[in-house]
């Protein structure tokens, strides 16, 4: 290729816009994959709270509470929680002494069919156990899943302005790269080469070029997420899972360096054409 | 002999200015070998350009190997450049190829094949004396070496015209008198060799030369057999 100096650098031009779309899309994907994953472990998911001081009273309702939804054909599955689970539960607040000095309430936690009636069960379980609250994790974590809806939009709309900065930057720096050898496309023309032929030379190199930016590109972000996903697992709750990303948008990732040489070399191609045509 | 070229009313100006040239008539003859000859800015190198189809006149009209070039679709020209050898003033080397490479260009332009590229380009390296220049660089070639390189890549296609910008510009008197001998052989042998010179005194070396002399104001000033011509005061 030519001296342009974007020529020179059309490849790793390419891999830092490349490393950057493809970081910032494996980045959406997995926030977007765990907003989904969230929501399906919230929307369902109710817990039963028995606040009463009396223990046999209250051991009597959780009773009560357990048998009437284990028998509900709404109800998917149902656990109550042991009492080491609920001192394990407070001990961050509490302590190891929570046991002796506190009297904790009973928790059922229970997950409903995608159609069950929370307001019939919560009055059926009032009913039961007159001590009973009803906790609905759905409602409590829709503020979580409402934002994590918006930042998710919002970088979707990142990825796309980051997709059509990317296009136009090899777009530039292709034609910077044909026009630094526009002295030797003018000659193969005098020469007596056809104009597809030329272009198609002028093509194949920059097609090359792009191609390896792109690769180099994926390959830098693809080793950044690996990377960074041992230190986001470690998070008490990671959001950066790589099982959450599934198949189909990875398959999308490794077509970008195909999609990124198909526009620098129909740019190389229309540049070449225009050259030639002007002689 | 038969016209391969032909100026008929022909005037060319670059970007509607004054014209270069003007009103020109002129015939080129298969096998002839022709000398420019003209002041600065007279025309010469724009007379080649139109010869070999980088500029066009815009008016009159322009027949090269019988082809009107005024009307002649874009994708025609390619093969007609491809029976014409140019030998550009600044030689237009790649500097990223070697020597074997640059002469090797329009061979593989035509996408022949590589035993046909390897026999004919080692024997026009020997020809032009550079046989063991095969794999350097231009840039580490002299002025007359280069200018020897352009003219055997003009000519590695066994071309019907010749057109050479100033071939002898760069290079001292014995290698031009060689070059001149070269290209005047060629012409026996049927090519037409139109060649651009400030330098009267080459004309001297090719007797059998036409001499087109373009005037000032990019007119046709004369046409004569050398052997009938007489320098202009």
């Amino acid at each position: 290729m030519g001296k342009a100096p974007l020529s020179r650098m059309l490849s790793w031009l390419v891999a830092l816009m490349m490393a950057l779309l493809t970081l910032a899309l494996l980045f959406v994907l997995s926030i977007h994959q765990r907003a989904i994953s969230l929501h399906d472990q919230l929307a369902d998911r109710l817990t039963v709270q028995i606040v009463e001081a009396d223990p046999s009273n209250r051991d009597r309702q959780k009773e009560a509470a357990l048998h009437l939804l284990q028998s509900l054909s709404s109800v998917k599955s149902v656990h109550a929680l042991s009492q080491q689970e609920l001192e394990k539960l407070v001990e961050p607040w509490l302590g190891d002494h929570a046991d002796s000095e506190i009297t904790l309430p009973a928790l059922i936690d229970f997950t409903i069919l995608p159609h069950g009636d929370k307001q019939a069960i919560a009055a059926e379980i009032h009913h039961a156990a007159p001590s009973a609250s009803l906790d609905d994790h759905g409602s409590s974590g829709a503020t979580l899943l409402s934002f994590l809806s918006l930042l998710s939009s919002l970088l979707w709309s990142v990825i796309l302005s980051l997709f059509f900065a990317t296009i136009a930057i090899i777009a530039l720096a292709v034609r910077s790269a044909v026009n630094g050898c526009h002295d030797k496309i003018i000659l193969l023309s005098l020469l007596g080469a056809e104009q597809k032929r030329i272009a198609g030379l002028f093509c194949y190199k920059t097609g090359f070029d792009v191609f390896k930016g792109s690769v180099i590109g994926c390959a830098i972000s693809i080793l950044i997420a690996v990377l960074s996903r041992r230190l986001l697992a470690s998070l008490p709750t990671p959001i950066f899972h790589s099982d959450s990303i599934n198949f189909l948008p990875l398959l999308f990732i490794a077509f970008l360096p195909i999609i990124t040489v198909i526009i620098g070399v129909m740019t190389a191609h229309i540049i070449v054409l225009r050259m030639v045509e002007k002689r | 002999m038969s016209a391969i070229v032909q100026f008929d009313h022909v005037h060319f100006a670059y970007n509607a200015g004054t014209d270069i040239l003007s009103d020109l008539n002129l015939t080129f003859e298969q096998g002839q070998f022709y000398f420019v000859t003209g002041a600065s800015g007279a025309g010469k190198t724009s007379l080649l350009k139109m010869i070999y189809m980088a500029l066009r006149p815009y008016r009159g009209s322009m027949r090269i190997f019988g082809e009107d070039v005024m009307t002649l679709p874009e994708r025609y020209i390619p093969s007609l450049r491809q029976r014409i050898g140019i030998v550009f003033q600044d030689f237009r080397l790649v500097p990223e190829l070697n020597v074997f490479d640059n002469i090797a260009l329009p061979l593989r332009l035509d996408r022949r094949k590589e035993n046909f590229i390897h026999s004919t380009v080692g024997r026009i390296l020997v020809q032009i004396d550079l046989p063991d220049k095969a794999f350097h660089f231009p840039e580490t070639l002299s002025g007359g070496e280069q200018q020897r390189i352009a003219i055997a890549r003009a000519l590695i296609r066994r071309p019907e015209i010749l057109v050479a910008d100033e071939p002898t510009g760069n290079i001292d008197d014995g290698l031009a008198a060689s070059i001149l001998h070269l290209l005047s052989a060629l012409s026996k042998r049927g090519m037409t060799v139109i060649m651009a010179t400030h330098d009267l005194h080459l004309l001297d070396r090719v007797p059998h030369a036409k001499h087109i002399r373009l005037g000032t104001k990019g007119n046709l000033e004369s046409v004569a057999l050398l052997d009938q011509w007489s320098p202009l005061k």
